[in-house]
């Protein structure tokens, strides 16, 4: 049985549905992240867990139980909000135990289990610090101590690392997982940041208006984004709206402009005449500064051009590469230690891998 | 300090001086004087070259307890009006900001409306409101929960609602702007956490509401124990407060030095509690 399972769960806020009529389901132990832009229903969804917000229809099971109308302080599950909402007139301490003095537990199991929560995170030392004398990564910390310390089922993130520096929240995330998996505590997290996603997620499900566009594993939803949308809300990526020509076996031939594209797809896919959309990731390019053969004529998978736009970030270069039909491809490697770096105006020759070019689900009006 | 900054402070500082600090010096002079029939109607302060002040009228007004009754009287009924005030007051800001945001300005505009109204009007109205004869007690004896009209005017009970009522704005003003600065989030944590709706109110929304809470108190508390016309007419004999007694002295008796004394004593007893607590607030919040 699952911890917690939705069903047919709507919210709407005047004539937009906020959450349109989903299921999900989130396993024991589990971290699940909710990834998309902000406005997609991701927070409205984490507020219908927690029981700020009644869904409209659908029903809502804890362990089982039907928790739908149960009131928000009532039920095992805890939030961490955005900007944590720690209480300014309360110290590190009296924030922590808070939760715990609402359940009338004795003095001393709240002051031991608060000590413990404030060990746990490291936060001890400012135990009688106001908030507002903590830095962001100190409340932080507090914050999440005060949702652990309840002991919840399931404890619920709200871009819990929105406020936070770039180091510092790479630092957090590595820990977040390590809470996760210690305590044994399943995590739902809202982000719109899809690095983010990727670092904490066992699962990640992709919103957009109020619906799921894929709920996979991390790799999954990176290698093969069900349409545009998860494609282009992963990483960058180039597009193709190519006119299919053949299929062979598994391997079907489209054509964008004069690129010959080779990639395989299930039998579903529409066949000869019809239209696709495909995906081809920057990383997956590999960029040639030599023509492949003396007298080289592009193939299929291939291209040549010249480069219009150099990206240096360090570890890698991005490049945008004018092809000889006018139509640009972006790409991008990793920068090698003794390799000159690439120039602009310079000649490239690029190829891919069939199974590199992922076939998208046409968007949904 | 610059000259600029200075100069920014000229007007509120000559302001101060001139209606505020030069009355107040010319009241506690003449409440060292005594009265006489003559225009002015007190002593001088120096008579033949030497200092005529003398305390009659202080030790008078400890002495006499007419004088001790309107005290007590004034800090009773002002203290429960405020009381009323505060409580209903944090109630109504609150749903004031519960309210949708566009409906808030409307909800505060009703708030404000009565004052368009003579403050004199809405006073004698609840007279009408409250006497023997009044709607209240018609409508009590019509539908036979009473079979005699109720002593509503005249009483502390008068007093006390009228000045709830006239002074309940300044309460609202005040805690609905510190409640309205509070993040919703702060409440939604609390009962997240585990607290009742109730219970967030009162362990999160009014301790961070305290200052706001505490400048409406003060805002109402201060002029209640001064008032003259709420139980002038809507009070007793037996409801006497410090504002009639001093009336009565300045306008009936023309004992200005004793009405003097009276105003002195009066700003005394408030000030003193006013500025401890203001301190103990500002300790408060540097904290």
């Amino acid at each position: 049985m699952p911890l917690l399972q939705l069903s047919g769960v709507s919210k709407s806020y005047g004539a937009e549905p906020a959450v349109d009529t989903l299921d999900l389901s989130v396993e024991d132990g589990e971290s699940l992240v909710l990834l998309g832009p902000s406005g997609c229903g991701k927070s409205t969804l984490l507020r219908l867990i927690a029981g700020l917000e009644a869904p409209d229809s659908g029903r809502i099971l804890l362990d089982g139980r039907d928790i739908t109308a149960l009131p928000s302080h009532r039920r095992p599950v805890n939030m961490m909000f955005q900007s944590y909402a720690l209480f300014p007139h309360l110290n590190v301490r009296d924030n922590i135990a808070f939760g715990l003095r609402r359940e009338g537990l004795a003095t001393a199991e709240i002051a031991s289990r608060t000590s413990e929560a404030m060990a746990m995170l490291e936060i001890a030392d400012f135990a009688a610090r106001k908030p507002h004398q903590l830095s962001g990564g100190q409340q932080q910390r507090v914050a999440l101590a005060r949702a652990l310390v309840k002991r919840p089922r399931l404890l619920l993130l709200d871009e819990p690392l929105g406020a936070l520096d770039k180091r510092l929240r790479q630092q957090t995330q590595a820990e977040l997982r390590r809470l996760n998996r210690q305590t044994g505590i399943a995590f739902v997290f809202v982000t719109h940041d899809n690095d983010e996603a990727m670092a904490l997620a066992d699962r990640i499900a992709v919103m957009n208006r109020g619906r799921f566009r894929q709920l996979d594993a991390p790799r999954r939803v990176y290698d093969r984004p069900v349409d545009r949308f998860v494609a282009s809300l992963m990483c960058e990526t180039n597009l193709f709206n190519a006119a299919v020509e053949s299929g062979i076996g598994g391997l079907v031939a489209a054509r964008s402009g004069t690129l010959l594209l080779h990639y395989s797809a299930d039998a579903d896919r529409p066949t000869r005449g019809g239209r696709q959309e495909l995906a081809l990731r920057l990383e997956q390019i590999e960029i040639s500064r030599d023509p492949p053969a003396p007298h080289w004529v592009p193939g299929p998978n291939t291209a040549s051009g010249i480069i219009t736009d150099i990206d240096y970030i360090g570890d890698m270069t991005g490049i945008s590469v004018r092809l000889d039909d006018g139509q640009v491809l972006k790409a991008s490697q990793l920068n090698a230690l003794h390799e000159p770096l690439l120039e602009l105006d310079q000649p490239v020759w690029l190829s891919w891998d069939a199974d590199a070019l992922v076939p998208l689900r046409a968007e949904e009006a | 300090m610059t000259p600029r900054r200075l100069g920014l402070l000229a007007l509120p500082l000559l302001w101060t001086a001139v209606f505020v600090v030069v009355p107040l010096l010319l009241i506690l002079k003449i409440s060292f004087a005594e009265a006489q029939l003559a225009q002015p109607p007190f002593t001088p302060l120096f008579r033949d070259g030497a200092l005529a002040a003398q305390m009659g009228n202080y030790s008078l007004l400890l002495e006499d307890a007419l004088y001790l009754r309107a005290l007590g009287n004034s800090l009773l009924f002002a203290g429960l009006a405020t009381l009323c005030c505060l409580v209903l007051g944090l109630a109504i800001a609150r749903a004031v900001t519960r309210a949708p945001k566009g409906w808030q300005p409307l909800l505060l505009t009703l708030i404000i409306l009565p004052f368009w109204t003579s403050f004199l009007i809405r006073v004698y109205a609840w007279i009408a409101l409250l006497k023997p004869e009044g709607l209240i007690n018609a409508a009590l004896l019509g539908l036979g929960i009473i079979d005699t009209p109720l002593v509503l005017v005249n009483t502390g009970f008068g007093v006390v609602l009228g000045m709830t009522y006239s002074y309940l704005p300044f309460a609202i003003l005040p805690i609905y702007a510190s409640l309205a600065g509070q993040s919703p989030k702060l409440t939604e944590a609390a009962i997240d956490l585990g607290a009742t709706p109730m219970k967030a109110f009162w362990l999160v929304t009014v301790p961070l509401a305290r200052p706001g809470i505490l400048a409406a108190g003060l805002m109402v508390f201060i002029p209640m124990v001064g008032e003259f016309v709420i139980p002038d007419l809507l009070g007793g004999s037996a409801t006497v407060m410090l504002g009639q007694t001093l009336w009565t002295e300045f306008f009936s008796n023309r004992d200005w030095p004793m009405a003097s004394a009276l105003a002195v004593l009066l700003t005394l007893l408030l000030l003193v509690p006013a500025m401890t607590l203001q301190r103990l607030e500002l300790g408060r919040a540097a904290r």
